[in-house]
C-alpha cells in the first residue's frame, strides 16, 4: 500500500527555465506523451518528480511496519503466509521507487538516511496505530483498496518509469485487496466478537482512509504544477469520491456501520455516530460523506500523530542495526544498487 | 510403499511433527525480519525464505493430516507447550542482530537440507516424495545461506567478529538439533526410514566444509540431554509460542 498523491509540493519557480524548451516539454505532456529520465525536463518537474518517487517509497517502507508487527501473530498458515508475502510485497515495492528516485538524481542512502532524520517524509497513514489482527484486515481492505485507486490513475502520469513501476505494483495491490476483502468478509461471517472487533478497526482506518487522497482541493488545483505536468492525473476530491462511493455500500453490504469518530490522542476511538450525511445523491450516483478530521490530518502530517514517532524509531533501529552488514557485503562496490 | 502400517503411526507422525514445527517456528522467527533487514533486497529475500519455511511446515502438517485426521492450523498452533517437537535453536531470540539470524539459519538450513536428504529415502512414498520436492528448495536455502557466510566471515574484521560470535553463541542450541526423535529407532527397524549412518557427522563435515575459506570456525558439539524433540522447550520457545497463539487463542474455534 502506498501512495503519493498528496505529497504538498511547492515549485519555487521555473521562470528561468527556456521558454521554448518549456512549451515544446508542456505541449508533449499535454499530447499524453511520456518523458523519459534522459529527456530534457524542467528542473522543476524532476525535483517534483523526484520528491514523488521518494514520499512514495517511503510510504512503501514504512508502511510495511504496522502490518509486519502482525506477521508473527497471524492466526493461521495461511494468513501468516499471504500477510508475510504482502509485507514482502511492500518492500519490494520499496525497492523499485526508489530505483526511479535514484534515477532522478538522488542516492538510495540519502533517501534513507534523510527518512529516519525526518528530513523527507512518508504518507500520513502510517501514523495511526493497529491494535489488532482486525486492524491488519482493514489496512489492506481500506488503505490497499485507497492505494489502488490512487496508483491507477497515477498509472497514467508523464514519467515513464514512475508509471512502468506504477503498473507493476497495481497488479500486486490488486492481490493484497483481495486478500483485505477476504479477511474482513470473514471477521464479519464470525462471531460476535469478530464482528466487533471489525467495526472497531473500521470505525478507527475510515477516517485515515478518506484522508489517505490528501487535502481538499484548492481552486487552482488544475494550474498546479502536479496536474499541469500529468503526474498527478486526478484530483484529491475526485478520488476521495470515487472510494466513497465503492467502499461505504460495500462496507454497509457486510454488516459494517459507516461513523463518524471522535479520538484520542492515541488515535482510539472515544465517540461512533452513524455518518448523518452518507445518502446516496441518485441524480449523480454519488454518496454524501462527513470530510475526515483535517485538524488531524494536518497535526499528524506535522509530526505529532499517535505512532510518528514508534515508526520512525523502529526505521532508525532497522537502518543503524544494519549499518556494519553493509559495510561488510558492500565493502568496494561502489555501484552496488544499495550502496549509491 | 504408499499405505504405512499402523503399528508406525506414532513414531512417524513424531517425526513429522519434528520437521514441521522446525520449519514453523524457523520462518516464524524469520518473517519478523520483513521490512526490517539492513538491506532491502536481503529483506525481500529473507522473507521469501521464511515463507518456503512456512509453507513446508504446512504441507508436513497435511501429511500428518492425511495419518491422523488432525486440522493442520489446529496442528500448528492448537498445541501446548510440550507437545512441540522442533529443536530450540529456531526460537532463539536474535535480538534483531542479524549476524544471529544468520548464524541460526546457517546452522538450520544445512541440517534440514541432510535431513530431508534422508528422508527422501524413507519407504513410504507420500514422505519420500514430499521430502524430495521440498529437499529441492531447501538446496536453494542452502546456496542463499552459504552466501551470506562468505560475504560476512570475509567481509570486514567487524563482519567476521559478529558472525564468530554469533556461531558460538548458537553452537550449544545446534547442538540440540540433533537430540534423536522419539520412535525413531522403531522406524529404522521396521524398515520404514533408512539409518544412514550418524547425522551429526555428516552435519559438521558439510558445515565446515561451507566455512573453509572464511576464518570462521564451528565448535559445534554432539547433542546431549533432553531438548525440545522430547518436548522440554525454553523461555524463547514458549515466548515464539505464546506469539504464534496470541490471536488463535482469542477463538481457537473461529475462522480467520
Amino acid at each position: 500500500m502506498s501512495a503519493s498523491a498528496n505529497v504538498e509540493v511547492k515549485v519555487k519557480e521555473f521562470s528561468k527555465e527556456d521558454p521554448a524548451k518549456l512549451a515544446a516539454f508542456e505541449k508533449h505532456v499535454a499530447e499524453g506523451g511520456l518523458v523519459e529520465p534522459n529527456d530534457w525536463m524542467p528542473e522543476a518537474y524532476r525535483a517534483l518528480m523526484l520528491r514523488m518517487a521518494e514520499h512514495h517509497a517511503n510510504s512503501e517502507i514504512v508502511g510495511a511496519l504496522p502490518e509486519g508487527e502482525w506477521i508473527t501473530k497471524a492466526p493461521s498458515l495461511l494468513r501468516k503466509l499471504a500477510l508475510t508475502a504482502k509485507v514482502q510485497d511492500e518492500v519490494g515495492h520499496g525497492q523499485m521507487l526508489y530505483e526511479v528516485a535514484q534515477d532522478l538524481g538522488k542516492t538510495r542512502n540519502a533517501m534513507l538516511r534523510d527518512l529516519i532524520t525526518g528530513v523527507t517524509k512518508y504518507h500520513n497513514c502510517f501514523n495511526y496505530p493497529c491494535p489488532t489482527w482486525a486492524d491488519v484486515c482493514m489496512i489492506a481492505w481500506l488503505i490497499d483498496g485507497a492505494a489502488i485507486l490512487n496508483q491507477g490513475t497515477l498509472a497514467h502520469g508523464s514519467f515513464g518509469p514512475y508509471i512502468r513501476t506504477m503498473r507493476r505494483i497495481n497488479m500486486e495491490e490488486a492481490f493484497h485487496f483481495k486478500h483485505g476483502e477476504d479477511m474482513v468478509l470473514t471477521l464479519m461471517s464470525g462471531t460476535e466478537n469478530q464482528k466487533k472487533m471489525a467495526q472497531e478497526a473500521f470505525d478507527r482506518w475510515w477516517g485515515p482512509a478518506l484522508a489517505f487522497f490528501g487535502p481538499v482541493d484548492p481552486p487552482d488545483v488544475m494550474e498546479r504544477p502536479a496536474m499541469k505536468w500529468r503526474m498527478k492525473t486526478a484530483t484529491n476530491d475526485e478520488l476521495r469520491q470515487k472510494y466513497v462511493n465503492r467502499f461505504a455500500p460495500a462496507a454497509m453490504a457486510t454488516g459494517l456501520v459507516v461513523n463518524v469518530c471522535e479520538k484520542d490522542e492515541k488515535g482510539f476511538v472515544t465517540s461512533a455516530t452513524p455518518d448523518p450525511l452518507l445518502k446516496l445523491d441518485k441524480e449523480t450516483g454519488n454518496w454524501g460523506f462527513t470530510q475526515p478530521d483535517w485538524d488531524e490530518f494536518f497535526r499528524v502530517i506535522r509530526g505529532d500523530g499517535p505512532c510518528n514517532k514508534e515508526r520512525m524509531a523502529l526505521r532508525r533501529f532497522s537502518y543503524e542495526q544494519g549499518e556494519w552488514v553493509r559495510r561488510a557485503i558492500l565493502n568496494g562496490a561502489t555501484n552496488a544498487p544499495c550502496n549509491n | 510403499m504408499s499405505e504405512l502400517d499402523k503399528q508406525f503411526h506414532e513414531a512417524i507422525v513424531n517425526v513429522l511433527l519434528c520437521v514441521a514445527d522446525d520449519k514453523l517456528f524457523l520462518g516464524h522467527r524469520n518473517s519478523d525480519w520483513t521490512g526490517i533487514a539492513p538491506i532491502l533486497e536481503a529483506d525481500i529475500a529473507f522473507s521469501s525464505l521464511a515463507q518456503d519455511d512456512i509453507a513446508h511446515a504446512g504441507a508436513f502438517y497435511e501429511l500428518i493430516n492425511s495419518i491422523n485426521g488432525e486440522n493442520p492450523d489446529q496442528i500448528a498452533f492448537g498445541r501446548n507447550t510440550s507437545a512441540y517437537r522442533c529443536a530450540d535453536i529456531v526460537t532463539k531470540d536474535d535480538e534483531f542482530n542479524w549476524a544471529n539470524a544468520i548464524a541460526r539459519q546457517f546452522y538450520c538450513n544445512v541440517y534440514e537440507y541432510l535431513r530431508l536428504q534422508r528422508l527422501s529415502n524413507c519407504t513410504w512414498s507420500p514422505l519420500a516424495n514430499l521430502a524430495k520436492r521440498i529437499d529441492a528448495e531447501q538446496a536453494i536455502h542452502v546456496d542463499h545461506i552459504t552466501t551470506w557466510m562468505e560475504h560476512l566471515g570475509n567481509g570486514t574484521e567487524d563482519s567476521k567478529e559478529r558472525m564468530q560470535k554469533a556461531l558460538d553463541d548458537y553452537a550449544p542450541y545446534a547442538s540440540m538439533m540433533f537430540e534423536a526423535p522419539r520412535g525413531i529407532d522403531t522406524l529404522f527397524e521396521g524398515g520404514i526410514l533408512v539409518n544412514e549412518g550418524c547425522l551429526f557427522t555428516a552435519w559438521k563435515d558439510c558445515v565446515d566444509n561451507i566455512v573453509d575459506g572464511t576464518g570462521l570456525t564451528i565448535t559445534v558439539e554432539p547433542c546431549t540431554g533432553d531438548g525440545g524433540r522430547t518436548g522440554n522447550h525454553d523461555e524463547d520457545f514458549t515466548r515464539s509460542l505464546n506469539e504464534l497463539q496470541e490471536v488463535f487463542n482469542t477463538d481457537p474455534l473461529a475462522a480467520w
